[in-house]
């Protein structure tokens, strides 16, 4: 059994583009892509920004999946597979690599395959060809694709989705399962969220602007962010110099409302994943906020930054990203790695004047942090689902074993 | 290797196979008096049985608990995402805002966790065939690793028109039957449970080197004897080698299967093996054994051992007084 787990690759897709590259560009420069969208049903109303993966993203993305999954191409799939084949060449790793033989292959989403069912309903598309709607097939798609022959599965949180897949596969490598894991989480665009948020007066005219006075709107975005975790044996063997030490992941349920944030739930798993890695609040450089531009979470998740975590640097990534649902916490574990590797906390794109709490709001240009040790990243999701993962710093030597 | 007790075990199945949704008919007649109507006709059927399972018999004035809630599915939630997306091409700016909360892939979990008051991991898990298996990693995992001390288990499926068309077009040709199987586990010692994943490929060389050991010790033992038992695991063997979930009886005193599953045909519902399972290893003699043992269509297999505790009879020391 090897307790220390690594992060030796990182793999993205976003509206920022295919690729890790662009995402940490996009996030370090503040820059939004946010979009009109299409109004899906009578009274929707015009003019609701959201943030999609572009065209020419996807194309690099189809080119480099494999047939099977390019025949039938499924948007879920197409970015899970592309960010996971991403992340397994970052670690070090081609598909069907002996390190992978054995990889659990855990994919977070909330929306699954939902082009297939949604397409299904509307008479678009048949479920012959489609490749199918389960979403087991985005994870035994991503094992296919890195050639894993581990534990496959995928895993609903709604917009925790991604940390607890980081969970799953954090307690599966250190219960001696395998000793490497294939993990995050995606969501595409999905009408059904649209359609939801909208019924909820929740998507809007406006892009989104975490912890701002002014906030009012969720901007739905969509894409996959995936990493490969390795024991400190496996990393020793080979590969990457590790981005992080994942410390600990942290999951509960508010188990008080259907859609708004408990702050006593919240509150526990904050605690929680301190304890669980024998952290104090103070020890917290920085903190990827879930942050998503909606008043009830901000406050919730603010609220607790300013009394608990005065040191820490904030940041909220949705505000230039938007929210990508179920892969929301993947964008903001892959960032918070690169947060640690960059030793810099890119900003939340906001007026630093709008600033509603007291909190160190990272606003402006990238702050460089030098002496950057713990990261960490929070996703919450509607059903009371709270996760927090927390990552270290890779020491000069980790992975050693 | 994860140690537990079982509390209880209980399986809700639908009569119709091959049916799209439920015959309210058919349905237990306390069902609406245990889930309760308010705000029902946002709910699917999922989500309905799921907490019917969990609320049967429970404590209503029960407090809130750090209890783990896993939902091991296929298809889960399907049917309420598939009508929010017609309620709203009908009703227009009429859509309740109620609904959205219902129409998750993960609403049964969250729904079960706010009605129990369980503020534990609540985790919705899709592995296939093989979601039996992993979800009851996730509840003993929770014990480890989560704090619980009780944990749900439920698995199953109600098949909604739309994953009815998907289970019968991707190549698996099992039965679909709706139906939901629930287990509550307590941390304790009275069993064991021993995982295993692998794939085809793997187990033909791991059990292939397990044989050759297994044949070096038993040089003594009778002839018939060792082909009798060498049948009987042939035969839970070429059983499990289909697609499907299979459980048995294993007897650890001599590693030989006394009795295997029956032969009722495979259901793709991971519900039915779950709770044949649960109930073997409720049933389970000290030192006795249980598998489930799961296999997806290309040859990757998960697999659980339960054993219960053998029972140990320490001999007083006559020091002792």
């Amino acid at each position: 059994m090897d307790d220390r787990i690594f992060v030796t690759g990182l793999g993205m897709i976003s509206p920022a583009g295919a690729g890790v590259a662009p995402f940490w560009a996009d996030l370090c420069a503040a820059r939004r892509r946010f979009e009109e969208l299409t109004p899906l049903y009578a009274g929707m109303k015009p003019g609701v920004l959201g943030a999609r993966v572009p065209e020419a993203a996807r194309t690099v993305a189809l080119e480099r999946i494999t047939e099977t999954s390019r025949a039938r191409p499924r948007a879920a799939s197409i970015f899970a597979e592309y960010a996971a084949l991403e992340a397994i060449a970052d670690a070090g790793l081609a598909p069907g690599d002996p390190g992978l033989r054995n990889a659990v292959v855990c994919v977070g989403t909330n929306d699954g395959q939902a082009d297939v069912l949604e397409d299904l309903v509307a008479g678009r598309r048949d479920i012959t060809g489609s490749g199918g709607l389960s979403s087991y097939s985005i994870a035994d798609g991503v094992a296919r694709a890195v050639g894993a022959a581990g534990p496959v599965f995928t895993l609903h949180n709604t917009c925790a989705s991604s940390n607890v897949a980081l969970s799953c596969a954090l307690e599966m490598l250190r219960a001696g399962v395998a000793d490497t894991a294939v993990v995050g989480g995606c969501d595409a665009y999905s009408e059904k969220n649209i359609i939801g948020f909208s019924s909820l007066h929740a998507i809007g005219p406006v892009g989104c602007q975490p912890f701002s006075r002014g906030r009012r709107f969720v901007t739905p975005s969509e894409g996959a962010g995936i990493m490969v975790l390795r024991t400190g044996r496996a990393a020793a063997a080979g590969g990457r110099r590790p981005y992080a030490e994942l410390l600990t992941v942290a999951v509960n349920n508010d188990a008080r409302h259907p859609t708004a944030p408990d702050p006593e739930g919240v509150v526990d798993c904050h605690r929680r994943a301190l304890d669980q890695c024998g952290l104090k609040a103070d020890d917290i450089d920085a903190v990827f906020a879930h942050g998503t531009g909606s008043r009830a979470n901000d406050s919730t998740e603010g609220a607790i930054f300013a009394e608990t975590y005065p040191r820490a640097a904030i940041t909220a990534i949705k505000g230039t990203v938007g929210h990508l649902m179920g892969g929301a916490g993947a964008a903001g574990a892959v960032a918070a790695c690169l947060a640690l590797e960059e030793r810099l906390v890119p900003p939340t794109a906001v007026d630093p004047a709008d600033v509603e709490l007291d909190i160190d709001l990272v606003t402006g240009a990238p702050r460089a942090v030098p002496e950057l040790r713990y990261v960490q990243n929070n996703a919450f999701g509607f059903g009371g689902y709270n996760a927090i993962a927390i990552f270290g710093a890779a020491s000069p030597g980790a992975g050693d074993g | 290797m994860f140690q537990f007790n079982l509390s209880s075990v209980a399986l809700l199945a639908m009569e119709d196979p091959d049916q799209p949704d439920v015959d309210p008919e058919k349905l237990p007649g306390d069902l609406w008096d245990v889930v309760g109507t308010g705000g029902d006709q946002f709910r699917d059927w999922f989500t309905r049985l799921c907490l019917y399972m969990v609320l049967s018999g429970a404590d209503p004035s029960r407090p809130r608990t750090h209890d783990t809630v896993v939902i091991g599915t296929e298809y889960g939630n399907t049917a309420a995402v598939a009508k929010l997306q017609r309620d709203a091409a009908e009703q227009g700016r009429r859509l309740s805002a109620q609904a959205f909360p219902q129409a998750h892939s993960s609403s049964a979990s969250a729904s079960v966790s706010l009605t129990l008051g369980a503020t534990g991991r609540s985790v919705t898990l899709n592995a296939g065939q093989l979601t039996p298996v992993l979800s009851l990693w996730q509840v003993l995992s929770a014990f480890a690793n989560g704090g619980s001390s009780t944990g749900h288990l439920l698995v199953g499926d109600v098949y909604s028109a739309e994953a009815l068309l998907d289970a019968r077009h991707d190549g698996v040709d099992l039965r679909c039957r709706s139906g939901v199987a629930h287990g509550v586990f307590t941390a304790g010692d009275e069993l064991t449970a021993r995982f295993e994943f692998t794939t085809d490929e793997q187990r033909v060389t791991d059990e292939q080197q397990a044989a050759d050991e297994q044949r070096a010790a038993d040089e003594q033992r009778a002839a018939d004897e060792q082909r009798a038992a060498d049948e009987q695991s042939v035969a839970n063997e070429q059983r499990a080698a289909r697609p499907g979930g299979y459980a048995w009886l294993r007897d650890d005193e001599d590693g030989r299967s006394p009795s295997a599953a029956g032969d009722s045909p495979v259901e793709r519902n991971g519900a039915f093996v779950t709770a044949e399972f649960l109930r073997l290893v409720r049933g389970l003699r000290p030192a006795q054994s249980a598998v489930l043992r799961c296999q997806s269509g290309d040859g990757r297999r998960a697999a659980v051992t339960v054993s219960r505790k053998a029972v140990t009879v320490s001999r007083k020391d006559d020091s002792d007084g």
